[in-house]
């Protein structure tokens, strides 16, 4: 009897300690653990090779847009005019390296969403000028300002030298893109670059995991949905043309689907904004793991299709608005070919690398 | 049939009486756990990402009309967290424990995306309080006289509780002898390099050869515990290997209350003296003013009726029979998943998957696909792409949004999916020229699931 009550004391203590234990909600992550591959190490190289050089580029094209914006303000030349229209071009290129990485201030910021909601609401646009009541800072503002209406304000036929309160809108745009996209530069050249490093761990918003999400994310909705699917009619049953990008540019939005589509290839791939190094990125990490898919790594099947999708978008016209109608097909076979990286990197890549898809975190079992 | 065992003795075992201590800490404990998940529930945000912002819910065949109740769904929850305490403190005990077990039930119905096999283990365990004597001492019902501590009650009570919680520990423990587990110790090879950031064991859980331990472990305690809980002389090592598992477990998944209940289903087990001792202390602490009122009579004994004996006998029947379901389908269990849910399959699978529809107009012949996010929640839609009832249910909400939409009945749904099983690469999951508009729902056997190119042997 006396061996069974001490047996019961003991495992009174066992149970008060598995209480305690399990109390513990979230274990803390430690960066500092010793992990095989190094996952502080991707972590630096994305931010510091890439995402900060990126935000960088396009700060400094946004600048020179600006300042040509305000030459062309005041002169209301015809060269500053095309001056600017050339800076566009570069500007909302060096958008779509960014594009991606909607984390911390730019998630913060909304940046996306207060840069490239397209299609632009024109009729909004134009009777929001017309009161000159208007609030940038609104949600409800997302399609009447960013790259689609200073894509129609600097290439629509509207006679921009004769419209003093659009000028003066073309302004604000600029201006408010220049504020944000600096904020989010700023914040990544200030602490938020330590807290991205540092937040090593395996939790659903620690930074591997959250920006894994934004990448996959990005790729399915915005390069794989937005730039081909939606224009070309997936969703819709016919091609809806005026959905594409750089609508009235014209025969830019395949130049800056190629420009995202790279931005994406580079990022897997581990290849600097500078193009010049190469760092540890998912194709890395998915090696390590020796994952495998029919036969070949898994990294490689990703970045032939990726080659695959460059391959095959190179039979469009520069324009994919008018792809969306005379390419019907072509556009839906590089939506297939394109959504075959989707499940590669969704399902395979995010099993194997135990990536969490940010979703109600409830319990399993 | 062996001298002496009859239909008299087998009576005469279950009728003998024991302590009624460990029902009464039994019934306590699970109030308060469940009424703690109930909390836990609103303190996440869960009721209302879980069970007010979908527009869609996925219900389970039969109960489709077990839906959300908009706002009232708050009310639920209340409802449900009062009568989980009406059972703690044996207030009204029969009319919390059945409210107890419809509100949960009711719950848990509500939308399949967040089915866990340890709130079905819940559902019965409340299912079964209902008919047991455990308020019959130290409640509001029963008084709180010292001397309730002394009632008993008959085996056959505990007996149920006993072999609810080595079933579930055995079947689970069978579901795990399968070449995937115990041969390539997946999906624990790619669920525990996740937590390489636990302080101590982090650094080790990439190790291969962990996962082989912990998969042979974990089969080996699932098999083992019930009959290590069943015998006196190994319940200490037995209940010493209850609580390590469930510690290791709550520490590396997100598992939620499953180990606190799984631990004090296995506390029934435990010589009545220890919970006799455990309440005596709590007496002890306890104001002395509750213990003035109904002074009862220390030797009261509560006896099961033989409905009950009879009635539960075949509930434990049912659930050792039903969880074999699954050999009357064709195919890989694990792939297909009929009669996967409530068999105590857990943690057997890393499963996922990308699944599209395209809605066509059979008049016309335009055809589109469709953007799940539109209709349904992240959560939803990462359970929907890999459980194939939940396609078809799919399927048919959207031919209905759409004969709404087009006012004629033409409407045909195609999926097309692609499915990961433990850590094998994707592989098309679904026969894309099937008209999903036109299968029923039911037990019938999905034809339109392709087969899977791989074979896992075993259970």
């Amino acid at each position: 009897m006396e061996s069974v009550m001490g047996g019961m004391r003991w495992i009174s203590l066992g149970l008060l300690l598995s209480l305690s234990l399990a109390c513990v909600e979230e274990p803390k992550p430690d960066s500092s653990i010793e992990d095989n591959f190094d996952r502080s190490a991707m972590l630096e190289f994305w931010a510091d090779e890439i995402i900060i050089p990126a935000y960088a580029n396009y700060v400094a094209e946004l600048e020179q847009f600006d300042s040509l914006n305000q030459r062309y303000q005041q002169s209301l030349s015809a060269i500053d005019l095309q001056a600017l229209q050339a800076q566009y071009d570069q500007a909302y290129q060096a958008w779509q390296w960014v594009s991606i990485y909607e984390i911390g201030p730019a998630e913060t910021a909304s940046l996306r969403n207060y840069t490239n909601v397209y299609p632009c609401d024109t009729s909004e646009l134009i009777s929001t000028v017309a009161s000159g009541n208007y609030n940038l800072g609104l949600p409800s503002t997302f399609d009447i300002q960013g790259w689609p209406a200073i894509d129609y304000l600097l290439f629509a036929p509207i006679d921009l030298s004769a419209k003093a309160n659009l000028r003066a809108y073309l302004q604000d745009l600029s201006q408010r893109l220049l504020t944000l996209s600096n904020g989010v530069l700023q914040a990544w050249q200030g602490s938020y670059r330590q807290d991205f490093i540092s937040n090593a761990g395996s939790s659903a918003d620690a930074s591997v995991n959250k920006l894994i999400n934004d990448f996959v994310y990005h790729y399915e909705k915005e390069l794989r949905a937005g730039k081909i699917g939606i224009p070309a009619g997936v969703f819709s049953g016919m091609p809806l043309a005026n959905r594409a990008e750089a609508l009235y540019r014209e025969d830019f939005s395949r130049s800056l689907f190629f420009e995202s589509l790279e931005a994406h290839r580079r990022f897997f791939g581990g290849i600097s904004f500078d193009s010049l190094s190469t760092g540890p990125s998912l194709n890395a990490y998915l090696d390590y793991l020796k994952i495998e898919n029919n036969n070949q790594l898994l990294s490689d099947a990703i970045e032939n299709q990726f080659l695959l999708v460059q391959q095959q978008a190179g039979v469009l016209d520069q324009d994919l608005s008018n792809a969306a109608v005379n390419q019907t097909a072509d556009m839906l076979q590089t939506f297939d070919v394109l959504q075959q990286n989707v499940i590669w990197l969704k399902v395979d890549m995010m099993q194997a690398l135990n990536v969490r898809v940010d979703y109600v975190d409830a319990d399993g079992d | 049939m062996p001298m002496g065992i009859n239909k008299q003795t087998i009576r005469n075992f279950g009728n003998q009486q024991l302590p009624i201590a460990p029902l009464l800490v039994f019934r306590f404990v699970f109030g308060m756990v469940i009424a703690y998940g109930m909390a836990r529930f609103w303190y996440f945000d869960w009721i209302t990402k879980l069970y007010i912002e979908p527009q869609f819910h996925f219900s389970y065949l039969g109960f489709e009309w077990v839906k959300p109740l908009g706002d009232w769904t708050y009310l639920l929850f209340v409802l449900c967290a009062l009568s989980a305490l009406g059972v703690a403190f044996g207030l009204w005990y029969r009319l919390s424990a059945s409210l107890l077990f419809v509100s949960f039930t009711y719950i848990e119905l509500m939308d399949k995306t967040t089915y866990l096999n340890h709130y079905y283990f819940v559902s019965m365990v409340a299912f079964i309080l209902i008919f047991l004597p455990a308020a019959k001492a130290l409640s509001f019902d029963a008084g709180w006289s010292k001397e309730g501590i002394e009632r008993k009650v008959s085996r056959s009570y505990y007996l149920v509780l006993w072999a609810l919680v080595s079933l579930v520990y055995f079947y689970a423990g069978l579901a795990k002898l399968n070449s995937d587990w115990l041969l390539d110790a997946q999906p624990l090879k790619l669920w525990l390099p996740g937590s390489y950031d636990l302080p101590l064991i982090g650094p080790w859980l990439e190790k291969e050869w962990l996962a082989y331990c912990f998969s042979w472990a974990g089969a080996a305690f699932d098999l083992s515990v019930p009959f290590l809980l069943w015998f006196r002389k190994s319940r200490p090592l037995a209940l010493l290997f209850v609580v390590i598992f469930h510690i290791l477990t709550r520490l590396l998944f997100p598992i939620g209350l499953f180990p606190f209940i799984m631990v004090l289903g296995a506390f029934t087990f435990l010589d009545p003296k220890f919970h006799q001792n455990l309440l005596q202390r709590f007496l002890k602490i306890a104001p002395k003013s509750l213990f003035k009122a109904k002074p009862i009579g220390p030797k009261m004994t509560f006896s099961s009726s033989s409905t009950f004996n009879v009635f539960f006998t075949l509930f434990i029947a049912f659930q050792l029979i039903w969880p074999w379901r699954y050999l009357l389908y064709p195919g890989e269990l694990f792939w297909h998943e009929q009669g996967f849910r409530f068999s105590w399959r857990v943690m057997l699978m890393e499963k996922a998957g990308y699944t599209s529809f395209r809605v066509k107009d059979a008049q016309s012949g335009r055809s589109f696909k469709i953007n799940n996010s539109d209709y349904l929640s992240a959560f939803q839609e990462k359970q929907m792409s890999f459980q194939p009832d939940f396609m078809l249910e799919f399927a048919h909400f959207l031919a209905e949004q759409y004969r709404l939409e087009w006012g004629h009945n033409h409407v045909e749904v195609y999926v097309e999916s692609y499915v990961a099983l433990n850590g094998r690469a994707s592989q098309p999951f679904t026969d894309r020229s099937v008209d999903l508009a036109k299968e029923e729902r039911g037990y019938s056997i999905k034809k339109w699931i392709l087969p899977f190119n791989d074979t896992i042997y075993g259970l």
